[in-house]
């Protein structure tokens, strides 16, 4: 998900309490490998990290689906219909996370919610992830 | 992502750890029907934005909350909100029970008073009372229902069913229908 700057949130994933402090990195701050050792660390205390990228207060073009519950064949239908996700992730076996590029510049929010809306219902995602700054 | 695990309890395996995150795909690219997306997201806004300014600007006319819309007013806002959800092309032959229902509680969550929503659906709602035998009954059950937390987002895809006719369906229906 090529971008200027990327918003990072650590969540621990049992009290759901944020860490201290929030941070927007630039792409080559985020692949130093000081900074992904303090990720890796952050993770093995309990803490889930999140990104976004990055557009102050916009979305910055790329919408996220929360494909917990969706269809083995949800992948192809959204290539045939030419939604193709640029990045999927596996976040836990069978919880599938997909980010769909739709634009080069940056959205306006409600905009970008109500693109993530329509992809939500189109293939089944979490309706409650689809706030257009969702991280 | 090598090495970043999900930390929720609720995804532990079934040995107790925490399952790796991985990456399924990755490619650079904008998606090949984004610009299609993006249009139709927009005109979705503006006709959002439409029936809420129709709403705003008829209710406006009328000064005094206490006071009785017009029919044309009514009529007005009702299509724009029919309009707005697309009433039309997703239902071709929508049950109005249910429209005047979705509509109620958009308009109690806009804070129109409980007076001017029934006066909108009265005026507003297509051959309104049709078949109601107890018109002023049915649209007093309404604005209650209306006023109890919605089961769902209104006007969702999902609601399909609940919108086909009640002869379509064999259902009993729901409470705002009216019949005894």
């Amino acid at each position: 998900m090529p971008n200027a700057f990327y918003f990072i949130r650590l969540i621990h994933g049992v009290t759901r309490k944020p860490c201290p402090g929030e941070r927007v990195w630039d792409a080559g701050q985020l692949v130093r490998g000081s900074v992904v050792r303090f990720l890796r660390a952050r993770n093995q205390q309990g803490y889930d990290i999140y990104l976004l990228p990055y557009a102050e207060q916009c979305n910055a073009g790329y919408i996220l689906i929360d494909l917990d519950h969706a269809t083995a064949d949800v992948l192809p239908r959204m290539r045939a219909n030419g939604h193709e996700p640029c990045v999927v992730l596996q976040s836990s076996p069978g919880h599938l996370q997909a980010w769909i590029r739709v634009s080069t510049i940056p959205l306006e929010p409600a905009l970008a919610t109500a693109v993530s809306k329509q992809l939500a219902r189109t293939y089944g995602g979490d309706l409650a992830s689809t706030n257009g700054c969702h991280l | 992502l090598a090495g970043f695990t999900n930390q929720k309890l609720h995804r532990r395996t079934a040995t107790g750890y925490a399952p790796w995150v991985k990456i399924v795909e990755a490619h650079a690219g904008i998606a090949p029907a984004a610009q299609e997306l993006l249009h139709s997201a927009t005109q979705r806004i503006a006709q959002q934005s439409a029936a809420v300014r129709d709403t705003t600007y008829y209710l406006s006319r009328v000064g005094n909350p206490s006071t009785t819309i017009t029919a044309h007013g009514a009529a007005r806002i009702y299509q724009s909100w029919t309009e707005r959800w697309r009433i039309r092309e997703r239902f071709p032959q929508p049950d109005w029970s249910i429209i005047d229902l979705w509509l109620a509680r958009k308009l109690l969550a806009m804070h129109v008073s409980t007076a001017q929503v029934e006066a909108i659906l009265r005026l507003g709602s297509p051959n309104f009372p049709r078949h109601h035998g107890d018109p002023e009954g049915y649209l007093r059950r309404t604005l209650a229902r209306a006023a109890l937390p919605a089961p769902r987002a209104v006007c969702s895809t999902q609601a399909t069913a609940h919108l086909l006719p009640r002869h379509a369906t064999g259902s009993d229906g729901s409470n705002p229908r009216g019949g005894r």
